[in-house]
């Protein structure tokens, strides 16, 4: 399975861009699946995710307190954006600083732990994955900051099996 | 390997759902995240960590600090005030002047440009 990450325009801003994946041969990025698998049921919450992430990316960036950190692997920043008690979404994330944001998918939480949904597992892993393949690029210089740690560029697709050069 | 710029993509789902949004929804999701960045920023300007606010507020449960800077809390306006006073800042502003100027410069969320129809 190969992969692009693409800078979604209509969420990203001047304080911070919002990125997310397109798997080759698809239209939409996993973040539009979140949407679309979830707006009928959760449709405010769905909404207020998105003003969220256009608040994120055009008035205040991202700050660590805007997202529930760990929920990957140590230091890999995956985070949810969505943990209010009382809301039922999780949205899988990865944070770099406070102007990059990658969105990914997820699901409704309603189990103790993420491994007890096969749904939220897949998309949480996923994202594990693709930090470790951002964060190898970035070590090897393949991918680097530009504008002002506002986006990537360089070596920005993937594919599952993805071993370094 | 040649340095590429990332892919710029435009979502339509995206567009469509936020133009089903209402201004006013945005303007309250923009607001509770700023005032939550603008309590971050006057804690650590005070070299306070978030346990510090909390004393000084005379809280018990670290958790409704991590609420309030979530960007997602819908705060009374005593808490507001409470905050106002032990970090020196303005969360609440009562000085601004009105008339009908600051009425016309203030964008109206609730009416169309004719101030008669609702959005």
């Amino acid at each position: 399975m190969k992969y692009r990450l693409v800078k979604i325009s209509n969420l990203s801003g001047n304080k911070a861009s919002v990125y997310s994946v397109l798997l080759n041969g698809e239209q939409e990025t996993i973040f539009d699946k979140f949407v679309k698998e979830n707006i009928m049921t959760f449709e405010e919450e769905v909404k207020n995710i998105i003003a969220r992430l256009k608040t994120i990316g055009k008035s205040t960036g991202i700050r660590d307190s805007f997202v529930k950190p760990n929920e990957g692997t140590l230091g890999d920043g995956v985070c949810a954006l969505y943990d209010n008690p009382d809301k039922k979404l999780r949205l899988y994330c990865i944070k770099y600083g406070t102007q990059l944001i990658l969105v990914g998918g997820g699901g409704q939480k309603n189990v103790r732990t993420l491994q007890e949904d096969d749904k939220l597992k897949k998309e949480n892993y996923f994202l594990r994955k693709l930090s470790a393949q951002i964060t190898e690029r970035i070590k090897d210089k393949e991918i680097e900051y530009i504008n002002n740690y506002l986006d990537f560029e360089g070596d920005l697709e993937f594919q599952d099996d993805d071993e370094n050069d | 390997m040649e340095k590429k710029q990332v892919e710029i993509y435009r979502s339509e789902l995206i567009d469509e759902i936020s133009s089903s949004i209402s201004p006013l929804e945005e303007k309250k999701v923009e607001k509770k995240m700023l005032i939550a960045a603008k309590i971050e920023d006057a804690i650590k300007a005070k070299n306070w960590k978030n346990r510090d606010l909390l004393e000084a507020l005379g809280k018990k449960y670290p958790s409704i600090i991590t609420i309030w800077l979530s960007g997602t809390h819908n705060f009374t306006i005593d808490t507001l005030i409470e905050l106002e006073e032990v970090l020196g800042i303005e969360l609440i502003n009562t000085k601004e002047i009105i008339n009908t100027k600051t009425i016309q410069k203030n964008k109206n969320l609730f009416f169309n440009s004719d101030n008669k129809t609702k959005v």
